[in-house]
């Protein structure tokens, strides 16, 4: 079914194994992955697709360290998830990861700038000027530094997000639907910052999205169903992936 | 529909529901336990005294002209006419004093406070109050019964000797029997001693006489019929009452500090109410504001502004029923609690079954039920104000600073100050009211007035804690300092209890401060001599001092009472005009207390003689209960007030009073020598009489300062009641806001903060929530202390203790801390994944 397999032992930011999560039990139980098995290379921009209930956001989540896979093995680089305890995971959290959400990505009591640091300020780390620079102007948010989040537009509010997901040059950024509640315009805006980041500044991206239009800014594209991978698809366009999507939705039928 | 929404909205969040009726449940508590406990004490004496007076049909006592301590003893003289009355069965005189009695250990039996009664032995049952329970009557002069407690805990047995001491000084007896005052084993911690009428009559110093006479009647004779004839038969300046009069005067003496002390228990109850009131205001407010949308959606789908409202005010009822009737029975087990407490302390009460009168049900109730509606009236008309729209609308915070919402709170804190100074000043009114009122008011305004400041005082008093401790400490502060007004309605929870122990403190230091200054300026004596249980004591004592080896000056202070023109009530003292100004400066203006070796002279103190018009040889007629009006000549005016504002002299006071009993001795040594040597030469003269102290200056101060202690702990244990509400407070309004924030603390900590961090963002958060509160409750308490003390004319140095003050400011914070544990907890034990993806 997969047709591009990219090698496991090419350098992996991020990891995962068998990964099965189950929630329920007895007659309610819901495997929402159903050994899941990927690796998402360093330097590239991965989208993660499916229908509601495919089980995408929660792969995000337990790759991520926000949620525990019931068994199978998860990596950050070469950090294995799975075996560590919460305050562990916490800290590869603080360190090694970004995220972006869909909404309420920032403190309101924090200004711009202040919520760009934050993830540095609670890890006590020394923010790397020229880095964070560069994040700032090429989301052009020079001018809203010291803005608080209920003073600016949704757009900005989501590329203020954006700047402290990459202000500690994390291993890995985490986007979960980030465009989901930006119009057309904020959202292409968004996709190309996170293209250069990929591109320019080598970051890696897992980003989860139903737009085909988002997931067409990636390298590769992941289908998820019923906790399962069951298609990819490299160099991406709107198209091409509607095509896939109907493929996969006339297959299950 | 109204009612399955309040229903709804109250188990929606069981913490808070149980946090604001726990704020209830103690305020009314204490309300109820202060008049339980005083129901059940007045009764226990009211059946105590009605059993002890049964057989008292009519009772013979000189007439209060003066007090009630003034009473003149009646003569022996009397009984044959009062036995001659038609009706009259049987008449017996009786004789009470003070006779303590001296333990094994050679220390006088008993504690500071409860008196050490004697009595002499009434051979007819029915007219004596005492019940033997082992042993035999007194019947040889130096036979002695003693009450069971006493023998119990001194270690005395039958046969034993007891050295007794009584006004007449100190002496042996033998223990014939043990006796109990009617049914009760122990008077409040009285010692009871009982002596032959002979004896008694002898030590007391009333030979020929009795303190009063009891009489039983004849069968078929009304007590009130009979009272009739005894009286018409007695000399003026006696008075023949019913039996059960006599039991209410016995009676109303006590009823009267039970209702001193149960009127205390209710202004701390109040206290407590007032800071319970300001948590449920709180508390309403914010799930309020929490439920807009909820409230907007009922407003759009058709609710009236009235439906809102009911919603809000039925929460609040249900709430104040259920929390008053659990108050209630808290009241009932305060009552018994406090019940023990005094069995503790050794002064037992008189044994009655727990009084729960209906009345305490329903104040109790009442009140309970009353503020919490009172509170939640206001967030009820605020919620009915949202507007339809805010369903579809974004929550958003308030901006509460306007000028508006500044001038009313200045308005307000204005009307308060002015309240407290003109009630305090200005003579007007009721000055407890209006002190009381203002101090209400002041609150309401430091509360409205720290909404507005809130912030930048967050911002200087977190600034300390943002350095030290780094992201957790500055998301703390900037979350106290969001909502203004909500941090400082939880604040000022706070403010009142640290107001009030501030105030309490800095009275307390300037009235002991007032104190030593004037011992320090007026106190000539090397030491004095007490009674260890704080009662006036035998003259004796002074006698056997006179004379000691090095001991130059001695002069007792005996105190009695007198009226004067005004009819009003004076403390005369009576002092040795050849030695006191060796041992006291009063501040001579005019003559000399030397003088008032001269009969028929008095000293009087200058603000009364001013107001009075009198100087130097002017005439001033005072009522005596034994020798009536005497026009005493002024032979001094002095300025001081320290030992009182009369002083006659001792050959005097033994004219014109019946009883001799000094309050306190002063004495000093030879020029050289040393405080200590002369307390040794004293003590040692005093080796009989272990039922006074004798202290140096210093351990006189001492003790005041150990004395003006004891009740300042007291005030702060009571005030503690409404400082732990206020954590109640604090905890409510943090849960609240964490359950307001879930998703903030999901993405901190998604974004890397750990869960200790986040328990310390919210222990920073309410230290200095609760700091907020220590600093305006440091400058109101200043404030209303300073007052208070500036209006007591008795306290003349104001004493500011700084060190207290900056312990209570410490100690608002340990609150914060003590707040925020579980609330802290809470928080960091959010699921990451649910709160970032709650609603």
């Amino acid at each position: 079914m997969a047709t591009t397999e990219p090698s496991i032992d090419q350098a992996a930011a991020a990891r995962i194994e068998d990964g099965v999560k189950i929630y329920g039990a007895g007659d309610a139980e819901i495997r929402a992955l159903d050994g899941v098995t990927r690796a998402f290379p360093a330097g590239r921009f991965t989208a993660i697709m499916g229908p509601s209930g495919s089980g995408k956001s929660t792969l995000m989540h337990c790759m991520a360290g926000l949620d525990r896979l019931t068994s199978g093995t998860t990596w950050i680089g070469e950090v294995e998830l799975s075996a560590l305890g919460e305050k562990a995971v916490t800290g590869v959290r603080r360190d090694k990861v970004g995220f972006i959400f869909q909404a309420f990505n920032l403190l309101p009591t924090l200004t711009a700038l202040e919520n760009i640091r934050l993830p540095l300020d609670i890890a006590g780390r020394d923010v790397d000027q020229a880095w964070l620079d560069q994040v700032v102007t090429s989301l052009e948010l020079e001018d809203r530094l010291r803005h608080r989040p209920g003073e600016l537009s949704g757009g900005q509010q989501q590329r203020v997000a954006a700047a402290r997901a990459f202000a500690s040059q994390p291993a890995i950024v985490f986007a979960d639907e980030p465009t989901g509640q930006l119009d057309s315009h904020s959202s292409a805006e968004l996709l190309s910052f996170m293209r250069r980041a990929v591109d320019e500044f080598s970051q890696t991206i897992v980003m989860v999205t139903h737009d085909p239009n988002a997931a067409s800014y990636s390298d590769d594209v992941v289908f998820l169903s019923d906790g399962k991978i069951v298609d990819e698809l490299a160099a991406p366009t709107p198209t091409s992936i509607l095509d896939r999507m109907k493929g996969l939705t006339a297959a299950e039928r | 529909m109204i009612w399955r929404m309040a229903n709804r909205n109250l188990r929606a969040s069981p913490l808070r529901l149980v946090l604001i009726s726990l704020a209830i449940i103690l305020g009314v508590g204490f309300v109820g336990g202060a008049f339980v406990l005083g129901d059940t004490i007045n009764k226990a004496f009211d059946s105590l005294f009605a059993k002890v007076d049964a057989g008292v049909a009519v009772q013979v006592q000189g007439v209060a002209s003066v007090s009630d301590s003034q009473r003149q003893p009646v003569p022996a003289s009397l009984l044959p006419k009062i036995q001659a009355v038609d009706g009259v069965a049987t008449a017996a005189g009786s004789i009470g004093g003070t006779a303590t009695i001296v333990g094994t250990n050679g220390k006088a039996v008993g504690r500071a406070g409860p008196p050490t009664l004697g009595f002499g032995w009434v051979n007819d049952p029915s007219l004596n109050s005492l019940r033997l329970v082992s042993g035999r009557a007194p019947t040889a002069p130096n036979d002695v019964v003693i009450d069971t407690h006493t023998a119990a805990t001194a270690k005395f047995a039958l046969g034993q000797q007891v050295r007794v001491i009584t006004p007449s000084g100190s002496g042996q007896y033998t223990l014939v029997g043990l006796v109990r005052f009617g049914t009760s084993d122990n008077l409040l911690g009285a010692t009871l001693t009982g002596f032959t009428m002979p004896t008694a009559q002898r030590v007391f110093g009333l030979e020929g006489q009795y303190t009063r006479i009891g009489v039983t009647g004849n069968q078929g004779v009304l007590d009130s019929v009979l009272a009739h004839r005894v009286q018409a038969v007695l000399p003026s300046g006696y008075e023949a009452i019913t039996g059960a009069a006599a039991t209410r005067q016995a009676t109303d003496q006590f009823n009267s500090i039970i209702g001193l002390l149960r009127d205390v228990l209710l202004v701390f109850a109040g206290i407590s109410l007032f800071v319970g009131a300001f948590i449920i205001f709180n508390s309403f407010s914010i799930t309020i504001a929490q439920r807009t949308r909820q409230v907007g959606l009922l407003r759009a789908v058709g609710a009236s502004r009235g439906s809102v409202v009911g919603e809000v005010v039925l929460e609040a009822l249900i709430i104040g029923v259920v929390a008053s009737a659990i108050g209630v029975g808290f009241g009932i087990l305060v009552a018994i609690g406090l019940e023990k407490l005094f069995d503790l302390i050794g002064a037992s009460l008189p044994r009655a079954p727990i009084q729960v009168q209906a009345r305490t049900v329903i104040i109790s109730m009442g009140v309970g039920i009353l503020v919490t509606l009172a509170a939640a009236l206001r967030p009820a008309i605020h919620a009915s104000r949202i507007p339809p729209i805010a369903a579809m609308r974004e929550v958003t915070e308030a901006g509460t600073r306007s000028l508006r919402r500044l001038v009313i709170a200045i308005a307000v804190t204005a009307l308060g100050v002015g309240l407290v100074l003109v009630g305090l000043f200005s003579g007007l009114g009721n000055p407890y009211a209006l002190l009381g009122l203002g101090a209400l008011l002041l609150f309401i305004g430091a509360a409205l007035l720290t909404g507005q400041i809130a912030r930048p005082l967050a911002s200087v008093i977190g600034a300390p804690f943002v350095w030290i401790g780094r992201v957790p400490a500055r998301l703390g502060r900037q979350n106290a300092m969001r909502n203004p007004t909500r941090t400082a309605q939880t604040a000022t929870a706070l403010t009142i209890g640290v107001a009030l122990v501030a105030a309490a403190t800095i009275f307390a230091s300037s009235l002991y401060a007032t104190f030593a200054g004037q011992l320090d300026a007026r106190l000539l004596a090397q030491v004095a001599v007490q009674a260890t249980n704080q009662q006036p004591f035998t003259p004796a004592a002074a006698a056997a001092i006179t004379g000691a080896p090095g001991i130059v000056a001695v002069s007792p202070l005996r105190e009695g009472e007198v009226r004067d023109t005004h009819r009003d009530v004076q403390t005369v003292g009576g002092v040795n005009p050849a030695t006191i100004l060796e041992l006291y400066n009063p501040g001579l203006k005019q003559g000399s207390l030397r003088d008032l070796a001269q009969p028929g002279t008095i000293a009087v103190q200058e603000d009364y003689a001013k107001s009075n018009h009198l100087t130097v040889g002017s005439t001033l007629p005072m009522f005596f209960a034994k020798t009536g009006v005497q026009p005493l000549r002024v032979a001094a005016i002095f300025s001081d007030s320290t030992l009182g504002h009369f002083f006659i002299s001792l050959s005097d006071y033994e004219r014109n009073f019946s009883t001799q009993q000094d309050t306190i001795v002063l004495a000093r040594g030879a020029d050289g020598m040393s405080p200590q040597k002369a307390k040794q030469s004293v003590s040692a003269a005093l080796a009989a009489y272990p039922n006074v102290t004798v202290l140096t200056k210093s351990e006189y101060k001492d003790q005041v300062n150990s004395q003006i202690n004891q009740l300042l702990y007291l005030v702060y244990t009571l005030l503690g009641l409404a400082i732990i509400i206020a954590v109640f407070g604090i905890v409510n309004t943090l849960a609240l806001s964490i359950f307001e924030r879930t998703r903030e603390i999901g993405l901190l900590r998604a974004v890397g903060m750990s869960r200790w961090s986040t328990r310390l963002m919210i222990l920073w958060e309410a230290i200095i929530v609760a700091l907020i509160g220590g600093v305006v409750g440091l400058v109101l308490g200043a404030f209303i202390g300073i007052v208070i003390v500036e209006r007591v004319s008795l306290i003349t140095t104001l004493a500011v203790p700084w060190g207290s003050l900056i312990v209570f400011f410490v100690l608002a914070g340990v609150a914060g801390v003590i707040a925020a544990i579980l609330p802290a907890r809470r928080a960091a034990r959010l699921n990451v994944l649910d709160a970032i993806q709650a609603e």
